[in-house]
């Protein structure tokens, strides 16, 4: 039973449409992967589900509730984690700022408790914890807005282009944590990526995205080896 | 000359208040928000009302503070969150607060002619220092003035680095659609920011009749001093506008009243203009404002 799904989603920004009959749905813990080229709607998708796009039609459904028209606060608050693609961090303020930031409509106790929760996930963010987040790595600050959505112990989250300009071993290390994300802390993936190989490899499903419409959906796999990711990642027709 | 930098601190103490308004509203809204003025003037009217009703005037700078920002909240959610949730550009919100302040001169307008007809008070003519109190020598508007700033500005501090509200603010000014994905309401951080600015502005406004001649169009004539201590200061840190603010004042008040002794009094007549040339002066040398050099050390 999907935790997450949308059904016949048309959406978009204002009266520009970007997406086209989108039926997605992500499985309770698990990691669906969603490819497709630049400018396919990936983060669209996303933010349709996180309120921040226009939805023209169709619906987008979480727990068995309704999300359309919700603010997206409220949807944040609700269980969804997104982690954007860029500026997903505070620079300007402290990596324990953001933390805290993230979760603040949590009690003291509960901020305490997910803060030393986040620190034990990436050990790292508790050693700079007091520098200003924009003086962190690229690697780090990726840990830094994966803990900043799993400071409101989401059940769901978002992760929108998370390994794009990080050098290969980084990559390595950001895909690992998010399989421990599923495994460990027991959460729902929605795993967006432009490159795609890497990304599969660690999928449970999958979707191809092209021109706003779903291409393709199922085993990740069978995905690397489907006519159409092969005609729009190496070029073969 | 010590009576001249006297009133230039407070001169700077209230430009101060309002240019800290138009900095906070910058950093959140992204606003250069024209309606300032207006704020400020219903402060003048609101220290005014009291005082005709035998009330002590000061207290116009807690309901001074009540009423601005209630206009600015109105401001806020009548025209610009309507227009920001259509996703309209910069351009179109500060027209907007343009409109506003227009509106808002009219209302003040009909209230100052409504009290001069039906009471036969000089109500466009707002002047209170008369009534004002003297401590140790000085000027009760110099000591209020100062210490409200002061005061006001701590309370800013604590309230952005001490407070959660506060970090949630400093996130929605650093990066609204990520505090939004982080479950803070980002529409509701934004009135907080409109309430501030207008009761701050309220707050000087209410205190101006201490210290000045001042009238419906009293704000329309403080506009650009006020933007240009805002910009002076720097618009990307909250407590460049006091700098600017005393930057400015001082120029305007002890600067021009020392050049009258070298050069003429006929330079008094062009006080007016030195916000502009410190405006002009501040856009081509140091863009970001005072503050950016000193953060840069």
């Amino acid at each position: 039973m999907p935790i997450l799904y949308t059904k016949k989603i048309f959406s978009g920004y204002g009266d520009l449409r970007v997406l086209f009959n989108i039926n997605f749905s992500a499985e309770d813990k698990k990691i669906t992967v969603v490819v497709g080229p630049n400018g396919a709607g990936k983060t669209t998708l996303l933010n349709t589900i996180t309120g921040v796009a226009t939805i023209h039609s169709g619906e987008v459904v979480f727990k068995n509730r309704r999300l359309n028209g919700m603010p997206p606060y409220s949807i944040a608050r609700m269980g969804i984690a997104y982690v954007p693609q860029m500026g997903n961090i505070f620079s300007n303020l402290t990596v324990e700022e953001n933390l805290r930031l993230s979760g603040y409509f949590l009690s003291e106790n509960e901020l305490l408790d997910r803060l030393e929760y986040v620190y034990s996930m990436f050990p790292v963010l508790k050693e700079f914890r007091s520098r200003r987040a924009g003086t962190l790595s690229g690697g780090e600050r990726r840990m830094l807005a994966i803990g900043l959505g799993l400071m409101r112990k989401p059940e769901v989250m978002l992760l929108d282009e998370v390994t794009t300009d990080l050098a290969p071993k980084i990559v390595k290390k950001v895909l690992e944590t998010v399989v421990r994300l599923r495994d460990e802390a027991k959460l729902t993936i929605v795993l967006v990526e432009q490159h795609a190989a890497r990304a599969l490899q660690i999928g449970d499903k999958a979707y191809l995205l092209v021109s706003g419409s779903i291409r393709y959906e199922g085993d990740p796999q069978e995905l690397l080896r489907h006519p159409e990711f092969s005609k729009l990642y190496l070029g073969i027709s | 000359m010590i009576e001249t930098l006297i009133s230039g601190i407070t001169y700077s103490s209230l430009l101060s208040l309002m240019a800290l308004g138009i900095t906070l509203l910058y950093r959140t809204t992204k606003v250069p928000n024209f309606a300032h003025a207006s704020f400020v003037v219903f402060g003048i009217y609101t220290s005014y009302t009291l005082a005709l009703l035998g009330y002590n005037p000061y207290l116009g700078t807690l309901l001074g503070f009540i009423v601005s920002g209630i206009i600015a909240l109105i401001l806020f959610y009548a025209l610009l969150e309507p227009l920001r949730r259509r996703k309209s550009s910069i351009f179109i919100l500060m027209m907007a607060t343009l409109t506003y302040d227009i509106l808002m001169f009219g209302i003040i307008n009909i209230y100052a002619d409504y009290l001069q007809t039906t009471f036969k008070i000089p109500a466009r003519n707002v002047y209170l220092a008369p009534q004002d109190f003297t401590l140790i020598g000085l000027k009760g508007v110099t000591i209020v003035s100062t210490s409200l700033l002061i005061v006001l500005l701590m309370l800013l501090y604590i309230l952005l680095n001490r407070t959660i509200i506060g970090a949630a603010l400093r996130a929605v000014m650093e990066n609204p659609s990520l505090a939004q994905a982080n479950g803070i309401n980002v529409s509701l951080m934004l009135a907080l920011s409109w309430f501030l600015a207008g009761g701050l502005a309220g707050v000087a406004g209410a205190l101006l009749p201490m210290y000045m001649m001042t009238d419906p169009s009293t704000g329309m004539l403080l506009i650009a001093p006020m933007f240009c201590a805002s910009i002076l200061g720097g618009l990307e840190q909250i407590y460049g506008a006091p700098l600017g603010g005393f930057i400015l004042g001082l120029a305007t008040t002890v600067l021009v009243s020392w050049l009258s002794g070298v050069i003429g009094y006929w330079i008094m007549t062009y006080s007016l203009m030195v916000p502009y040339i410190t405006l002009i002066v501040t856009l081509i040398f140091i863009p970001r404002g005072v503050v950016s050099i000193i953060l840069k050390r």
